[in-house]
């Protein structure tokens, strides 16, 4: 186990595994990195909200940990900053509603946010397949 | 799911606000998603208290307020460089001008070059960022502006802060910029500020103790040009 993890490490940078230590137990989870995360909460965001069409903040972190069984973890503090930059550059509008003392703020596609979108998952695809094909190469060809 | 009394909202609304989150429209929504993440503890059999507390340890001061200089900086990249280039020039500049003295007293060579520098740097950028900043602050925290006050601010530090550096270089103007600098100070800046002072309640003491230390050292000044004369 030792050397799979080692390896991966020199291979994978971006991969990390989280141990947890429970009952003497040594557990491997695989994580998805942060930088990882980063590059593609974007993409996440504009796909899940194009989507179900309106969504509040933890409402998206919770359909991300139901999509992934709980592997992926959005934290409030990597997505608020990017809803609000998304709502800044005018892909993403909102709406603000009020529950008792609470504003619940719901968000949703704007027509260039559906653009950016489509964009996005595009480049991201073709993104995947070259990264795949660097590292783990076809050896039929 | 079980919803979260109003007393207990602000229970978590005041918790956020102790740790210097002041940027309003992301403090609403974090606000709703720590309860949220309280009320999905309390679905698993936690009682409030348990669940508050287990939420509350991953909400740390250095996190709420890197995440808010994070999503300012995401939103409004230009005015955040403006103002870190603001700070280091307001350290930098009365650096050199204090060195710049000392080397002139000491008649050491490079004097001029010292001053010029912390002066020129002072009053043509340091100045119009500070200005722009404030302005932009006070519309953030929709504010009315006074403009005049700014204005005759600005043009009465600039030209005092050239009027000081032609003086030094012995170049032509220098007195008309240090009296025309000393009349509109006189004449309206300080007028405004007081105006100023009267009208914003929370920074009264800090205004206050600006505008004693401007008095101070006009007089200071006046004085001086008199004792030349």
């Amino acid at each position: 186990m030792n050397s799979l993890i080692l390896d991966m490490s020199l291979i994978y940078n971006f991969i990390i595994y989280k141990f947890v230590i429970y009952k003497n137990i040594i557990y491997v989870c695989l994580m998805v990195s942060k930088d990882l995360l980063k590059g593609t909460l974007k993409t996440i965001v504009l796909k899940l909200l194009s989507e179900e069409g309106k969504m509040y903040g933890y409402e998206i972190t919770m359909k991300v940990e139901k999509i992934t069984n709980g592997k992926l973890h959005l934290t409030w503090g990597a997505l608020y900053p990017t809803l609000h930059k998304l709502e800044a550059d005018g892909h993403i509008c909102s709406e603000e509603v009020h529950i008792g003392k609470r504003v619940r703020k719901y968000y949703s596609l704007t027509p260039s946010g559906i653009e950016i979108m489509k964009e996005k998952l595009e480049e991201f695809f073709e993104y995947v397949s070259l990264i795949t094909n660097i590292l783990d190469p076809d050896p039929a060809y | 799911m079980e919803e979260l009394n109003n007393k207990q909202v602000e229970l978590i609304s005041r918790e956020i606000d102790k740790r210097g989150l002041t940027y309003t429209l992301l403090k609403n929504e974090l606000l709703d998603h720590f309860c949220c993440e309280v009320e999905n503890q309390m679905e698993f059999g936690l009682n409030f208290k348990k669940a508050f507390q287990r939420i509350l340890k991953s909400i740390t001061r250095e996190r709420i307020i890197e995440i808010q200089e994070e999503t300012l900086l995401l939103i409004n990249k230009k005015y955040r460089i403006m103002k870190k280039l603001m700070y280091v020039l307001g350290i930098i500049a009365p650096l050199l001008i204090i060195t710049g003295t000392f080397w002139k007293v000491s008649h050491w060579p490079g004097a001029a070059i010292l001053l010029t520098l912390g002066l020129a740097s002072l009053a043509l950028f340091f100045i119009p960022v500070f200005i722009t900043v404030k302005i932009r602050d006070t519309r953030k925290k929709e504010l009315k502006v006074n403009y005049p006050l700014y204005i005759s601010g600005a043009i009465a530090g600039i030209a005092f802060l050239l009027g000081s550096l032609f003086k030094i270089l012995h170049w032509p103007g220098a007195g008309i910029m240090a009296y025309g600098s000393l009349f509109i100070m006189v004449l309206l800046f300080i007028p405004q500020f007081i105006y100023h002072i009267i009208k914003d309640k929370e920074n009264r003491d800090n205004n206050f103790l600006f505008l004693i230390a401007l008095l101070v050292f006009l007089s200071i000044i006046i004085l001086l040009f008199f004792l030349k004369g």
